[in-house]
């Protein structure tokens, strides 16, 4: 707006100054009018024309009168009949010349006068030659006679008769000259005339033109006095509005006003600051001299109107505290006046909130940190004497004892599985909510996951007597990519909760296709209580579970963590989930979970039993480490049997110290270890020595360790091995690192080697029977061969026994086999398990493996038997 | 063509200016002549050029359109010679030898202006001169001399003043 203004002004500037020229020109070109006209003026000459055609017409008047004079003088000699003319005739006439002879010498120095103005026609010169050499002659002729007679009269007559035409002519020709010589000076009067009335309006016009452009200059001059004054009024407005503190500068820096919140947040009176450098009121001196306060005045300088620049700062009050402010300046244009406007906010406060908050934080991730690391540690110290308490639980149940120990031992095992799981799932939720991006992808079908959580769960269903039944509505082969591990907290979460609730019920399991191809819907629908429904508005709100206000049937079955794990671990899958409930008509709980189409899977080579068992132990070297000496041995005898040269280390610092000096080609390495943990003993031995390259596995009860990849691969750990660890999982990993095979496929957990097994694991044996003596393993024995011999009844009368039995029975021989040491039995067991339900046509391909396992393990034990009691003997 | 009539106008203008002074010397009037007959309609007064030449002069040069040149006229102031008839103060007629006749004003008759003169440049001069008396104003002092109403005053060949009428 005010540009244009400028621009409008340096015009009207213009057109002033080309005014006030042109009013110049006309007065310069009205004097040149005003001059001619003067000259045109001349008195002489304009007065003599006037005078003139008098003259000249009274020539002739008097040439007549001559004339006359003559004829009376004629007239008066014929009365007096004398010879010379009358005295009083003949003065009359000389008078007469006289007249007209003055007459003529007037004429002539008119004459002058006009051709003084301009050439007069030749003809006129003439005329006055001749009427001028007549008089002269007649003035010979009148003055020389002594006595005028007749002949003299008729003389003068003659020569007056000469020169008539020309006193006429004389007259008419001084007539068209005074004529001709007055209209020229009217057209020139005229025309100088017109040319005046031109100027004359001319240079009214232009004069009005400049005392408008001048009248308009000052309206606009008053118009900007206006408006400078409104800003400044507006700007004083402003600045009282504003509380926060404020100040107006010019474009120097000068202070022009400032506002109360400069008083409050300074110390600074408006009077005070006034015309003060605002950066020497607003810094301190260090930060003013300092390079940035300058370049701040050139930010300040580089903005164009309008725009503004927040800068951070610290900046000192009256008293000289100083305190970091914000400051936020502006660019205001006013015509050529440069202001700026600077907005002080001071971030004490902000500061203040700002490092609360932080603590706030760094204390909560500190204190999640401990609770993460607790829960772990917690989970891995319990872990172990949990799975020494359930194996041994597990034997003691083999034996034949009184119904009352039986009972009161499973009670014992129960409880024991039960913290187990509490644990696991603790750990699992820990995990789940700090990084859930850990839990792993993989193939799996989930009708087989659900399957085994439901096996898992129906001893605990059946203690309610309630029953389990499963309705899978998809394709029960279908392998797909997904989390399986959430899937199965989800489920299991779910049906526990169910089983609690319910008595005397039944429970179903339904697994449907939701909507598209990559989502599964999963039921859980029970029979059991109900749940009130302010107590589901709790569950859907993340509130406290049901157990807690169920304390009278609260026992240590279920999960105590109610649904947290449940919901957790279906909103990491990505799913959905759902609750509905009557009280007294039970409860349906469902959600959904996405999966991806099933990755590829890598051949798996199946290597069969003499391959194995002859292959030539390669020559490497295997170090072992764990702070359990225990657990050393045993890995120790295990590589023995392997036939693998190893070393023992029973801390982190020997087996650096072993590992620096020796190249080994593999090491184990117990992760939950005082001292140099697993992780730090894994670093040191990357670091430097002759194991440098080794291939570090690491082996842990622990179950957050093979969920915790990062940190293993950051420490250097290739592989990870679950605790316990069989023969047959050592020996399989061994394998893979120290040979060309191809990967296997999940070679993480120990429990999927497809591998088959050696018959027996000798070791394992002697550690049983180094905890009770040969006596003490043989019952254990008969008891193994008791479930095979039953199993085998069973599946001979196939089509009576129901598979879900089937499984169950397989499930649990399983685990017995393991436990003794039966490593080919367990293999083959769990196979049929494994495929009892689900795919019946590949049932006797595995029940023959089983039969045979079942031999050889009868023949091996035998064997072994025989050994240690010739041994007992023999000692 | 054209040189040769200038030559014989030039030739003709100096024979004409010869006898130019010739007659108009020989038109010099005797000295007792009557010259101004004055008319108060009482009495009629005659003077001759003694009479008009006793009273006080007045004396100016000026230009004229009818003469070349600044010609000094000298002669009585016209009111002197009216006193001499008891005409001051009130407008007269003059008289000119050709009939010629024309009012004055009182007012236009001042002291000294306008005069009859006598002389040009101290000479006499006679009828065939606009003489021998000629009223004359001073044109070349003042502006206001400079128009026709006082050309038309500026008699020349006086003969008579006289009382106007009405």
């Amino acid at each position: 707006m005010f540009e244009t203004l400028k621009g409008l002004r340096s015009k009207a500037k213009h057109w002033l100054t080309l005014s006030v020229f042109l009013v110049f020109l006309l007065v310069l070109v009205f004097g040149f009018s005003q001059v001619q006209l003067l000259r045109v003026h001349l008195f002489k000459d304009s007065v003599v024309s006037d005078n003139q055609a008098w003259v000249i017409s009274q020539l002739e008047v008097d040439y007549q009168k001559l004339k006359q004079a003559v004829s009376e003088a004629e007239r008066d000699l014929l009365i007096s009949n004398t010879a010379e003319v009358p005295q009083a005739a003949w003065g009359h006439l000389q008078l007469a010349f006289d007249i007209y002879y003055s007459r003529v010498s007037t004429v002539e120095i008119q004459g002058v006068l006009l051709s003084h103005q301009g050439d007069l026609p030749e003809r006129y010169k003439r005329n006055e030659a001749l009427v001028e050499i007549n008089r002269e002659l007649l003035a010979n002729i009148i003055d020389q006679v002594e006595t005028p007679d007749r002949e003299v009269l008729e003389k003068i007559k003659a020569q007056l008769a000469l020169v008539e035409a020309p006193v006429r002519n004389l007259a008419v020709d001084t007539i068209a000259v005074l004529s001709e010589r007055a209209d020229f000076e009217r057209s020139a009067m005229r025309k100088y005339s017109s040319l005046r009335a031109v100027v004359f309006f001319l240079t009214v016009a232009l004069l009005s033109v400049v005392a408008i452009t001048i009248y308009l200059m000052l309206k606009d001059v008053r118009r900007q006095y206006w408006e400078l004054d409104h800003s400044i009024k507006t700007r004083e407005r402003i600045l009282r509005q504003i509380s926060r503190a404020s100040i107006f500068t010019d474009s120097k820096g000068n202070i022009i006003s400032s506002n109360k919140g400069v008083k409050k947040l300074f110390g600074w009176n408006e009077h005070e600051v006034l015309g003060v450098k605002i950066w020497e009121i607003l810094l301190p001196e260090k930060r003013r001299r300092c390079s940035l306060a300058s370049t701040r005045e050139n930010w300040a300088e580089s903005l164009n109107a309008g725009e503004s620049v927040t800068i951070r700062e610290i900046a000192i009050d009256r008293n000289g505290w100083r305190f970091p402010v914000e400051i936020v300046i502006m660019y205001l244009q006013v015509e050529d006046e440069k202001t700026y406007l600077f907005n002080i906010r001071s971030l004490v406060v902000e500061q203040r909130a700002m490092r609360a908050l932080r603590r706030d934080r760094i204390s909560a991730e500190k204190l999640a940190f401990r609770n993460y690391r607790l829960l772990s540690v917690m989970s891995h110290e319990m872990r172990t004497p949990l799975h020494a308490v359930i194996a041994a639980l597990d034997l003691t149940m083999r034996h034949k004892l009184r119904p009352e120990a039986n009972r009161l031992i499973k009670v014992a095992h129960d409880a024991a599985q039960t913290t187990l799981t509490y644990a696991d799932d603790a750990l699992d939720l820990v995990q789940i909510e700090s990084r859930p991006e850990i839990v792993r992808s993989s193939n799996f079908s989930p009708s087989e996951v659900i399957s085994e959580v439901i096996e898992m769960l129906r001893p605990a269903a059946l203690q309610n007597n309630n029953t389990i039944v499963s309705e899978f509505e998809v394709d029960q082969h279908e392998i797909v990519n997904g989390k399986p591990d959430l899937l199965r907290h989800a489920i299991s979460n779910l049906l526990s909760n169910a089983i609690k609730f319910t008595n005397h019920g039944k429970i179903t399991v339904r697994l449907t296709r939701a909507f598209s191809t990559n989502r599964f819907k999963l039921e859980v629908v029970d029979t059991g209580i109900g749940i009130l429904k302010e107590d589901q508005k709790r569950i859907i709100s993340d509130a406290d579970d049901l157990s807690r206000s169920r304390q009278s049937k609260t026992t240590w079955k279920g999960s105590g963590l109610g649904l947290g794990l449940f919901k957790r671990a279906v909103s990491v899958m990505g799913g959905r989930w759902g609750l509905e409930s009557e009280l007294g008509n039970g409860s349906q709980f469902w959600f959904t979970f996405p999966v991806n189409p099933a990755e590829k899977k890598p051949v798996q080579r199946k290597m069969d039993l003499p391959t194995l068992l002859n292959s030539p132990s390669q020559p490497i070297r295997v170090l072992a480490v764990d702070d359990n000496s225990i657990n050393l041995n045993l890995l120790g005898k295990m590589l023995t049997v392997l036939d693998i040269p190893h070393d023992l280390a029973s801390s982190g610092a020997e087996a650096v110290q072993a590992a620096h000096e020796t190249p080994f080609d593999i090491v184990l390495l117990d992760m939950g270890m005082p001292g140099m943990d697993g992780y730090q003993t894994a670093t040191e031995i990357r670091k430097i020595g002759h194991s440098c390259g080794a291939t570090l596995m690491a082996f842990t009860a622990d179950a957050t360790v093979s969920k915790d990849m990062v940190k293993a691969q950051q420490a250097g750990i290739d592989d990870i091995l679950m605790k316990p660890v069989t023969m047959l999982g050592l020996k399989a990993k061994i394998d893979q690192h120290s040979s060309a095979m191809p990967a296997m496929v999940n070679a993480m957990e120990g429990e999927d080697i497809t591998v088959p097994a050696s018959i027996i694991d000798e070791e394992v044996v002697a550690h049983l029977v180094s905890l009770g003596g040969i006596n003490a393993l043989l019952p254990l024995i008969d008891s193994l061969f008791t479930q095979t011999a039953d199993l085998d009844a069973m599946l001979r009368s196939a089509s009576e026994s129901d598979p879900k039995e089937l499984k169950a029975q397989f499930h649990g021989l399983v685990g017995a086999a393991g436990m003794m040491g039966a490593t080919l039995l367990a293999q083959a067991a769990k196979n049929c398990e494994s495929t009892v339900e689900t795919d019946h046509s590949v049932m006797p391909e595995h029940v023959a493996a089983f039969t045979n396992a079942v031999r050889a393990t009868k023949s091996s034990f035998a064997k072994i038997v025989a050994k240690y009691q010739a041994e007992c003997r023999g000692s | 063509m054209r040189r040769a009539w200038i030559a014989w106008a030039a030739a003709s203008w100096a024979v004409i200016s010869m006898a130019l002074m010739a007659h108009m010397a020989a038109s010099e009037e005797s000295s007792d002549e009557i010259l101004l007959r004055l008319d108060n309609d009482a009495e009629l007064f005659e003077l001759d050029r003694a009479a008009l030449e006793a009273l006080p002069q007045t004396r100016f040069e000026t230009e004229t359109i009818w003469t070349e040149g600044k010609v000094a006229f000298s002669g009585p102031t016209l009111m002197s010679v009216l006193e001499l008839a008891g005409l001051s103060g009130q407008p007269v007629e003059a008289t000119a030898v050709n009939a010629y006749k024309t009012t004055i004003p009182a007012e236009f008759i001042e002291k000294d202006v306008p005069i009859i003169a006598t002389r040009m440049n101290g000479e006499a001069f006679g009828r065939r001169r606009n003489g021998p008396l000629w009223i004359v104003f001073p044109y070349d002092s003042e502006r206001r001399f400079q128009r026709e109403l006082i050309f038309s005053m500026s008699v020349w060949q006086l003969v008579r003043l006289q009382l106007a009428d009405g």
